[in-house]
């Protein structure tokens, strides 16, 4: 650690000086509005900086990178609270509980959770990736193939956590999604499945039109249909207590701590799906609470797992990226085109001689993380206004930027129509009670499943044990039995403490 | 009299006037059909990038669109406006120039011989054979690698090995793996393949980690493993080494240095058919000297892609792109084999 020093000296240099510290609010800035819109995040602001860059050394470079990342997932959080419009795949957790927050009129509440679990999951999250500096490539080499089957099959029990009270129905809509998953040219069969000959579907179902269709077109349908605004009850002027929300977490401090492990580590492996370690937080978060059942409902504690696990898998995912130039996640993967034009080397070169961008990389992201977050709690009040907004005035605005929000992803106009075909399926979902969640779920993680399945029996040369000689491979598949075993026991303690 | 010579004169001047409005007229409408006279380009140009934005296609269109480079050496003060437009492997994007108005505005990336393998192997919306074809901007060589630990350390090894050689690819779809099954059959190799890696960073470390025993792979952006020993390359698909690899053999070296014409993704632009020649002409002399700028040649030797850089002209490209579909029509039903196997 002590050799790190000097690096961390210069990043600190660079980074307080001026212009540098003036990229640290505009990419800030620039990171929450495009994650606040559904369609954009990361992965496009980052592009758009690309060009921007060009003319500037390598260091502040990166400082607006960094910043920008630090912003993207606090501005999904706020969608995804006040609209139930998950602004990244990222942010879709939060809404679980933090859109039935904002409904009974405590979006402040969850938006003070939101700013205070993403600030300091992210400062967490880095902590942990300079800590595990050291043995990063061998914690990224133990996953394998088999491990990232039980690791999507470990998030797809997830499903069994949203769905309680419903469990056949639960299944039906991750089957669905599953199925929809699946369409598409398959690089391990080389087939094109269910494609009916069409360029479109080569690719399979665009993931993040599926989603805003799924989520915010489906809720404008349902405020369309409900009528008066997103808050149904609770206090009319301030929409809660900010306040509330920032103590809660320092309340929750095992859950906080757990759903920021939960997020870097589940970040640090590449291929894995950042959406992953939100879930798995949040299944955790469940499974760990005294009232299981109010989750989904409004539970503080599921808004700070997701938003914990959600801004701690970045320093996660920042390690094997810089470290490895394996992209730890989408925004990643544009990053590391950052760093070719950019003249960086990942690797042996970026630890030797560009230490102090890594590092300059690191404190900018945590300095945006701040800033986002106090910009949250001083804007929360004005920001959950918008729930007291008439729907009427609200529907065209959501449907505006939703569908320009998938448009705007690749330029093409039959994502919009996906859009709105998951809509209409998200808004019967909803009225026939069916999980949306669990639709996501399995379109995230079927094909990394299916994938990770077929390498797996590729590169085995024992078959199909394979999937159960491998230390990390037992132990995601203990974990899957107990995510599944868990939840019927606890019914089964509660249930018998009442008879008694 | 004076009053008939009046008008005459008139006359005389209006006719005057006439026919020179024609004349202006007619060359104007000429030059807009064959780009004479200096009249192109008049507008923007779009140029399509068949990938995701933070790519290396994506980069260099990006670089090269600002003012410092290509703009500034057209004829004409003209922005260029990258649009990605993504989808079915970079079809889609080939697809949208393909099917643009054959009028000098529209260019676009090609990857080559991965679009043109994908028409020999499916139906597709374009005809390489037929797109005009405008300049080559660069050529990125592929190298074969195997893990650091690995019992393979020369070509001759994976030749001679009694078992197969596990390749790691992609896709069944994708350049890695369609340049590794030409390399194997070319050199002799007896090989397998293990795809479905997302990316080729997570085949690469799949090596590392072993699931395979080789992989080929764009020899530029396994640099920094390679230099940090993580992956040991073998053999430099390309008739030189580079530095990086100092001591790996090269096709020179075995003799086989033709291979270079058909492993590596030659970066092309090009336009729909039938796009007049002067107009390809015009915006492959821009191209070139925008590849021998100094702004340029130095931001190459920044981030050490020189010898990436490998700029041909309009015939020259047309060849590369004839030359190489002839290659894979050969392996388009060993491809198909090793997918429904």
């Amino acid at each position: 650690m002590v050799e790190f020093i000097p690096a961390i000296v210069a990043a600190l240099t660079i980074l307080f000086s001026w212009p540098v510290i003036g990229f640290v609010v505009v990419g800030t800035f620039l990171g929450v509005v495009f994650g606040a819109l559904p369609g954009l995040g990361g992965p496009i602001a980052f592009a758009l900086l690309i060009p921007v860059t060009f003319s500037l050394d390598p260091g502040p470079a990166m400082v607006l990178f960094g910043a920008t990342l630090g912003g993207v997932a606090f501005g999904g959080s706020i969608s995804a609270i006040l609209l139930n419009t998950p602004g990244t795949a990222m942010n879709a957790a939060t809404t679980f509980d933090g859109y039935p927050l904002a409904k009974q009129g405590r979006a402040a509440e969850a938006l003070g959770v939101s700013a205070t679990a993403s600030a300091l999951g992210a400062i967490f999250g880095l902590l942990i990736l300079i800590l595990l500096l050291p043995v990063a490539e061998k914690i990224l080499l133990a996953f394998a193939p088999p491990e990232f089957f039980w690791l999507a099959i470990f998030g797809l029990t997830v499903i069994g956590v949203v769905s309680q009270g419903n469990f056949q129905k639960g299944i039906i809509s991750g089957g669905i999604g599953l199925l929809i998953a699946f369409i598409g040219f398959s690089g391990v069969t080389g087939t094109y499945r269910y494609g009916f000959g069409t360029q479109y579907l080569w690719s399979g179902i665009p993931l993040i039109p599926a989603l805003i269709g799924i989520f915010a077109l489906a809720e404008v349908i349902s405020l369309a249909t409900s009528g008066g605004t997103v808050a149904k009850t609770g206090p009319i002027e301030s929409g809660g207590d900010v306040f509330t929300g920032v103590k809660a977490v320092f309340k929750h401090p095992r859950l906080f701590v757990q759903s920021s492990i939960i997020g870097t580590l589940v970040g640090l492996i590449p291929g894995a799906g950042a959406a992953v370690a939100t879930f798995i937080a949040y299944m955790q978060a469940v499974q760990i609470s005294d009232s299981p059942e109010t989750f989904g409902k409004g539970n503080i504690e599921g808004v700070i797992a997701s938003e914990a696990s959600n801004d701690a898998k970045d320093g996660g995912a920042l390690l094997p990226t810089v470290i490895f130039g394996v992209p730890g996640s989408p925004v990643m993967a544009v990053l590391l085109g950052a760093f070719i034009l950019h003249g960086l080397e990942p690797g042996g070169q970026m630890v030797n001689e560009n230490l102090d961008i890594m590092f300059l990389i690191i404190f900018s992201l945590l300095l945006s993380n701040i800033i986002t977050s106090t910009f949250g709690l001083a804007t929360a009040s004005k920001l959950v206004k918008i729930t007291r907004v008439p729907v009427k005035l609200l529907i065209p605005a959501i449907i505006t930027v939703s569908l320009a929000g998938s448009f705007a992803i690749r330029n093409d106009f039959i994502d919009v129509i996906v859009t709105v075909m998951f809509g209409i399926l998200g808004f019967a979902f909803v009225q026939l009670n069916y999980s949306r969640v669990a639709v996501i779920l399995a379109l995230i993680l079927g094909p990394l499943a299916e994938r990770s399945f077929h390498l797996s029996l590729d590169i085995s040369e024992s078959g199909y044990l394979i999937f159960f000689t491998r230390p990390i491979s037992l132990i995601l598949v203990i974990l899957t039995i107990l995510s599944l075993v868990y939840p019927i026991l606890q019914t089964r303690d509660r249930s018998g403490g009442t008879n008694s | 009299m004076v009053e008939k010579t009046a008008q005459n004169q008139t006359r005389r001047q209006a006719l005057k006037l006439a026919g020179t409005a024609g004349v202006t007229g007619l060359a104007g409408c000429t030059s807009q059909l064959t780009g004479g006279g200096g009249s192109y380009p008049s507008k923007e140009i779009t140029w399509i990038v068949p990938y995701s934005t933070g790519g290396l296609f994506d980069g260099l269109a990006r670089l090269f669109a600002q003012d410092t480079y290509l703009p500034s050496h057209l004829p004409k003060d003209v922005n260029v406006v990258v649009k990605n437009v993504t989808g079915a492997g970079g079809r889609r994007g080939a697809t949208e120039t393909y099917r643009a108005e054959p009028d000098g505005y529209t260019i676009g990336w090609w990857n080559i011989p991965g679009f043109a393998v994908s028409q020999l192997m499916s139906d597709t919306s374009y005809d390489v054979n037929k797109a005009s074809w405008v300049s080559r901007i660069a050529k990125f060589s592929f190298t074969i690698v195997v893990g650091p630990d690995s019992k393979y350390s020369t070509i001759k090894d994976l030749q001679n090995s009694d078992d197969p050689i596990k390749f790691a690819a992609t896709g069944f779809a994708s350049s890695g793996f369609q340049f590794a099954v030409v390399a194997a059959d070319r050199l002799g190799i007896d090989a397998e393949f293990v795809t479905g890696y997302q990316g080729a960073a997570e085949a690469r470390t799949a090596v590392r980690r072993g699931d395979a025993d080789a992989l080929v792979t764009n020899a530029v952006a396994s640099k920094p493993m390679i230099q940090d020993g993580k992956l040991k390359p073998v053999l430099m698909i390309a008739p030189e080494t580079p530095k990086f690899m100092s001591g790996t053999e090269n096709l020179s070296d075995i003799g086989e240095e033709s291979l270079a014409d058909v492993i590596g993704i030659h970066f092309i632009i090009g336009g729909p058919p039938e796009v007049p020649a002067d107009r390809v002409q015009v915006l492959s002399e821009s191209l070139k000297k925008t590849v021998n700028s100094d702004v340029f040649t130095t931001w190459a030797e920044e981030k050490s892609l020189t010898q990436a850089v490998a700029f041909t002209g309009p015939d020259r490209t047309s060849e590369i792109i004839q030359n190489t579909t002839e290659t894979y029509k050969k392996f388009i039903d060993t491809f198909k084999q090793y997918r429904e196997s």
